[in-house]
């Protein structure tokens, strides 16, 4: 790319004094690459390992098998369907128990008496392990989707109305004094002072919450899906598919980074005008 | 700047309007302690803050001036006494006569929405009001322009300086057009340079406004730079200890304070404190 004496200056700034080899190697060790890469030579290791120990597949499948099976199990297998029945019991619950869980926080720091009422029950089911639930929402509820929704919904809601409460307790009281003395009524109060001081807290409740919901549909669906990622995983383990287990694993790693990451860009945007 | 010293000593009755008069008539404020015996805050506050006027309230620490500044603007109930709000000429004739004028805060630690823009800051009292967003833009816009703000909407609180951040204070608290407008140590949060220029702005925007106004304050200065009327404050528990009306000529700017009246009400007001703030101090380590 840079000969010397006449080529035109396309080339900008860095490259001017250093020869290719060295950019490359320069770029290789950015830490975005770097990272990018890791995955790569992992890989590589893994299907070169694989290959020359002649592995069973059923323990070690190579990883190019897994793509393969991976793009199987979407095109014919119906894993499309799969992910958005867990998808739609994720996301379903979460936003009932974000809707429910904040209104319930925000009653709760509001109002002392409903405080002491909700705190009693909140310290008892909060450290309860929400998965010893799913025997008893059974009987209840089935195994249908009304039961998928509320143990989706259970696993975010105590995390979401901790924070709420926290997060309006928190919330400077010169703030509440000055949108009074400015004529806001008490509902005016709760929606433009109390609730907008309490997103970065809240925001921390959905953080927590949305991964104990995915947490809890995945395993529910283990024990009595039909349809869904856990349902499938199961499958897939008890008829030794191993490169299936590794597929579905995939889309929920996946799943689990696309959250995490779509968190971290709202988080961003909210935080603009926090106070550093 | 206008000119110093033309002698126009009415105080800032530019409407030439009577407005609401604020009368406290024995007010006191005393509460319950663990220890058993009561705390007394306040204790029989008479006073009254003619309208149109500036009325600086100053005293030692802990003095009960900020307790009554949230007593007059409602926030707190006092055990003994009661407040009297009486319509003037120059109110709406539609007001009740007693009814409690309109009053807005300016807060010492500014008391800023953090999430909200400056113009959304000026504009929170127009929007739960209920006024259009054009309209509430357009005033808030206006009052910024007078704190000598304009261009600064779009920023966030935290982006301004301590000075700034007060003047955003004072926009939201003007546009409201209080009929009473209240100072609670407005400048206490500001470094000395700030508060100098600030004072000196304050009392432009007091002079040309024409609103009553009840300025909370420690410090000395301000109170004689600002008012018309000082109210002096004993220590703990607070009673009024002193009246002293402020005779400078208006406009007043930093020029003032080399007036030989100013160095005279200066020393008069920091004779009265002085013993009150020694009493504080004493009755303070004997508490403790």
């Amino acid at each position: 790319m840079t000969h010397q004496p006449s080529a035109p200056p396309a080339v900008t700034g860095p490259s001017v004094q250093s020869t290719p080899a060295r950019s490359l190697l320069a770029r290789l060790g950015e830490p975005r690459v770097l990272s990018w890469l890791s995955v790569v030579i992992v890989l590589a290791g893994w299907e070169l390992a694989v290959i020359a120990l002649a592995l069973n597949p059923i323990y070690l499948p190579r990883p190019s098998r897994i793509v393969v099976a991976l793009f199987e199990m979407f095109r014919t297998g119906g894993l499309t369907s799969d992910l958005i029945a867990t998808l739609s019991r994720i996301f379903g619950g979460f936003f009932l128990a974000l809707g429910l869980g904040v209104a319930l926080g925000v009653w709760m720091a509001t109002s002392e008496r409903v405080r002491a009422v909700a705190d009693t029950f909140i310290a008892a089911l909060y450290p309860l392990p929400k998965v010893t639930l799913i025997p008893l929402l059974i009987i209840w509820l089935g195994t249908g989707g009304p039961f998928m929704l509320t143990i989706s919904m259970l696993g975010a809601f105590f995390p979401i109305v901790i924070n709420t409460v926290l997060g309006i307790g928190q919330c400077d009281q010169g703030l509440v004094l000055a949108a009074r003395d400015l004529g806001a009524s008490r509902r005016q109060i709760i929606r433009m002072v109390l609730l907008p001081s309490a997103i970065p807290s809240i925001f921390a409740g959905i953080r927590l919450g949305l991964g104990v919901s995915i947490i809890l549909v995945v395993a529910a669906e283990m024990v009595v899906g039909k349809v869904g990622l856990g349902a499938r995983l199961y499958l897939a383990g008890q008829v030794l598919e191993t490169e299936q287990v590794f597929a579905v694993l995939i889309v929920l790693a996946t799943l689990g980074i696309m959250v995490t990451k779509a968190q971290d860009m709202i988080d961003v945007r909210l935080g603009h005008w926090r106070v550093n | 700047m206008p000119p110093v010293g033309t002698a126009a000593a009415v105080p800032a009755a530019s409407t030439g309007a009577v407005a609401t008069t604020v009368a406290v008539e024995q007010v006191g404020l005393v509460f319950p302690s663990r220890s058993g015996e009561p705390t007394v805050a306040l204790a029989d506050v008479s006073c009254h803050f003619a309208p149109g006027a500036v009325t600086a309230i100053i005293g030692p620490s802990g003095c009960g001036k900020s307790t009554l500044l949230q007593i007059i603007r409602g926030f707190l109930a006092p055990t003994h006494g009661r407040l009297r709000f009486v319509a003037g000429p120059g109110d709406a004739p539609h007001k009740a006569p007693h009814s409690t004028p309109h009053m807005t805060t300016v807060w010492q630690a500014f008391n800023l929405f953090p999430w909200r823009t400056i113009l959304d800051n000026v504009a929170f009292g127009l929007e739960v009001a209920g006024v259009g967003r054009a309209e509430r833009e357009a005033r808030a816009r206006a009052a910024l322009a007078k704190v000598d703000l304009a261009g600064f909407e779009r920023k966030y609180p935290r982006q301004l300086s301590g000075g700034m951040r007060q003047r955003v204070g004072l926009a939201r608290a003007l546009v409201m057009e209080p009929e009473l407008l209240l100072l609670d140590e407005p400048f206490g949060a500001l470094d000395a340079q700030t508060r100098l220029v600030l004072q000196e702005q304050l009392a432009a925007l007091v002079e040309t406004s024409g609103t009553t106004a009840i300025l909370v304050t420690h410090s000395i200065e301000e109170a004689v730079l600002l008012a018309d009327t000082i109210l002096v404050m004993t220590a703990r528990p607070g009673r009024i200890a002193a009246e002293i009306a402020v005779d400078l000529p208006r406009p007043r700017s930093m020029a003032t304070t080399r007036d030989p009246r100013f160095a005279a009400l200066f020393d008069h007001i920091y004779g009265l404190l002085r013993q009150e703030v020694i009493r504080a101090m004493a009755t303070e380590g004997g508490g403790a």
